[in-house]
């Protein structure tokens, strides 16, 4: 079943088009991962797709509901949640107050308090649950946000770059951390960078279950001639600025996804 | 209930702070008995521009909006409390007049806020708007001379300013002296721990949450405008019960409390007093509103003067306000003086974690 479908969308800001044409179905219970070099458009249709812009053009499903006209806040009520390309937290807020913003319209009292250690140790900010989210370091700020995304408990939870900034250790936690929930029944959508995401553990940790880890490449309008060897054997559409594969494109990694991510920089031709 | 009371968002915390808090109103209460009754109508009107200030600080250092428009509001509210005292005779309705001017006030900010939130102004030009619709509002009023210009038997009164409201008053009984002190604190009290307990709330957390980061505040499920147009409207209500105050302490009111140099008084007292907590607010403000009084006897040029190197010297040496520097820093010795009492290893123990952290 499609928890979320953008039907042709595109973005355009002035005269740059920065996502044309864009269908993506993400189906409930997925590790839903989209992949491409900067610029490709990951990021602008993440925020099209929790309404932080409005698509030029096309609609936005979730839950088979028209949601291309709602508010992100509204949005966010439906069960989406988001952490960002760069980390967003309440600065000049205690860590254990920016998890009770998150947690509070779903836990009062002590089970408010419970649930907020809870989520504090397992996202190993415990100590610092005093200190200013502002003073934790990079990767821990990436944390507390996931954290945050967490606590609205979601049907589905987006990803922009959770690791981006992050040790081997901390990356293979949070592919962990994701594999947990994901197992719990939460949708997963992540963005990676593709040059990261061959270093990094994160698609090794998300699922021995091939079925439900999918991976959607998109790429920019220009390097559409010169195919992506990532693409080349699956790509079946091609339109306009942008090329994202629909469910029949879907590039599915089973045995060996390192492998099947190892792209040699040279033969790279998409920058 | 206590806990709201007691909460983070607000410093000054725990038995010691509400033991002096209990000392310090033990004390105003008591004031009228010793002090001359002109004092005591002093002291009436410091406090009448605390709620205004508490206003300020709410929505300039909890929520993150400055507004530059509480004189805008303390005016309409002002005015509005002249027109309808004017209109519905003295007595007992003065009461009313008050209830009904400080709504008005903040159906106006509900009115200006909707269109400011909901247009997406913020940051600078928050400041900016609020500030022109003030400065209009006064100019408006300064052009209300001819006897055309009235609302009933008011008369607006242009530049002389409008006059013949009856003060507050309950039946024969005008509220006047000590009475309108005791009012005063009686108020002041309610209004400080009615903030007190919004901004410890779900409510507060959402608000500073927003200051923050209003995009992660809306990707946590909230809407932003409803929480943000909550807290203009609340501050600027207060404003406005600032203005009916202060219009039916004196009988008058003129468009020169709602102009330039009447608007950027607020902003001196909060910055001064430090935005981000509301008792650092009503200490401070009391204090400058004070000094201002005291100066002003001998030179007001020398009084306006003083206020604008006050602010300045907060900007440049204390960002965050002086009173609520003071008020961390006696906090921090307390804090240090226990943990000795408690033992050096332990102070060593506490030292050497927050080195590692």
């Amino acid at each position: 079943m499609a928890l979320v479908e953008v039907k042709d969308v595109s973005k355009r800001f002035g005269g740059l088009t920065a996502v044309s044409d864009v269908d993506l179905t993400v189906n409930v219970g997925e590790v839903h991962c989209l992949i491409g070099p900067n610029g490709a458009g990951k990021s602008t249709l993440f925020k099209l797709i929790v309404g932080l812009y409005p698509p030029t053009k096309g609609s936005i499903f979730f839950d088979t509901v028209d949601i291309t006209k709602e508010r992100p806040y509204a949005r966010v009520q439906r069960g989406m949640s988001i952490k960002m390309q760069a980390p967003s937290v309440f600065k000049e807020l205690p860590v254990r107050q920016n998890i009770q913003v998150a947690l509070q319209e779903r836990f009062s009292g002590a089970e408010c308090s419970a649930e907020e250690d809870r989520l504090l140790t397992l996202l190993n900010l415990a100590q610092d649950a005093g200190k200013l989210a502002g003073a934790l370091s990079h990767g821990q700020q990436q944390w507390l946000e996931i954290g945050m995304a967490l606590a609205l408990q979601p049907q589905l939870l987006l990803l922009d770059e959770p690791t981006a900034g992050m040790s081997p250790e901390e990356t293979f936690k949070t592919g962990e951390l994701i594999k947990s929930f994901n197992a719990e029944g939460m949708t997963v959508l992540v963005v990676e960078h593709d040059g990261i995401l061959v270093q990094s553990p994160l698609p090794a940790a998300m699922g021995e279950d091939a079925e439900r880890r999918v991976f959607t490449a998109i790429r920019p309008e220009k390097d559409v001639d010169g195919l992506h060897p990532l693409n080349a054997g699956y790509l079946v559409q091609n339109r306009g600025a942008l090329v994202s594969c629909t469910p029949a494109g879907i590039i599915r990694l089973a045995a060996q996804p390192q492998r099947a991510l190892a792209i040699p920089k040279a033969d790279n031709g998409m920058r | 209930m206590f806990r709201l009371l007691d909460g983070s968002q607000t410093l000054g915390r725990g038995w010691r702070f509400w033991s002096c808090f209990l000392v310090v109103l033990a004390g105003a209460l008591i004031y009228p008995l010793f002090a001359d009754s002109y004092d005591v109508g002093n002291f009436s009107y410091f406090l009448i521009w605390i709620f205004m200030a508490l206003g300020l600080c709410l929505m300039w250092g909890y929520g993150g909006m400055l507004s530059f428009g509480q004189t805008f509001f303390l005016g309409i509210s002002g005015y509005a409390y002249g027109v309808l005292a004017i209109n519905m005779g003295g007595g007992s309705t003065t009461i009313a007049a008050l209830v009904l001017s400080v709504i008005i006030a903040m159906i106006a900010a509900g009115i200006l806020g909707y269109f400011m939130i909901w247009g997406g102004i913020n940051g600078i030009f928050f400041g900016i708007v609020t500030l022109s619709a003030t400065l209009v509002l006064a100019f408006f009023l300064g052009q209300t001379a001819g006897p055309e210009w009235h609302i009933g038997p008011a008369r607006l009164n242009g530049f002389n300013g409008m006059k013949g409201m009856d003060p507050l008053a309950v039946g024969d009984f005008y509220i006047e002296g000590s009475a309108l002190y005791y009012l005063m604190i009686a108020l002041i009290v309610l209004v400080y721990i009615g903030l007190r307990m919004l901004v410890n709330s779900r409510i507060g957390n959402v608000i500073v949450a927003t200051r923050e980061n209003p995009q992660r505040a809306e990707m946590l499920g909230y809407d932003v405008r409803k929480y943000q147009l909550l807290t203009f409207v609340i501050g600027s209500g207060l404003a406005g019960l600032s203005g009916a105050l202060y219009t039916s302490w004196g009988q008058f009111i003129t468009p020169s409390s709602i102009g330039l140099p009447a608007a950027a008084m607020p902003i001196v007292w909060v910055a001064f007093s430090g935005r981000s907590d509301l008792t650092a607010t009503l200490v401070g403000s009391f204090l400058l509103l004070f000094g201002f009084q005291t100066i002003t006897v001998y030179s007001q040029q020398a009084a306006l003067v003083l206020m604008g190197a006050l602010l300045l010297a907060t900007v440049m040496l204390a960002p965050q306000g002086f009173v609520l520097g003071i008020g961390k820093l006696v906090v921090d010795w307390g804090t240090r003086r226990r943990r000795r009492d408690a033992g050096p290893a332990l102070a060593d123990a506490n030292r050497l974690q927050s080195d590692e952290t």
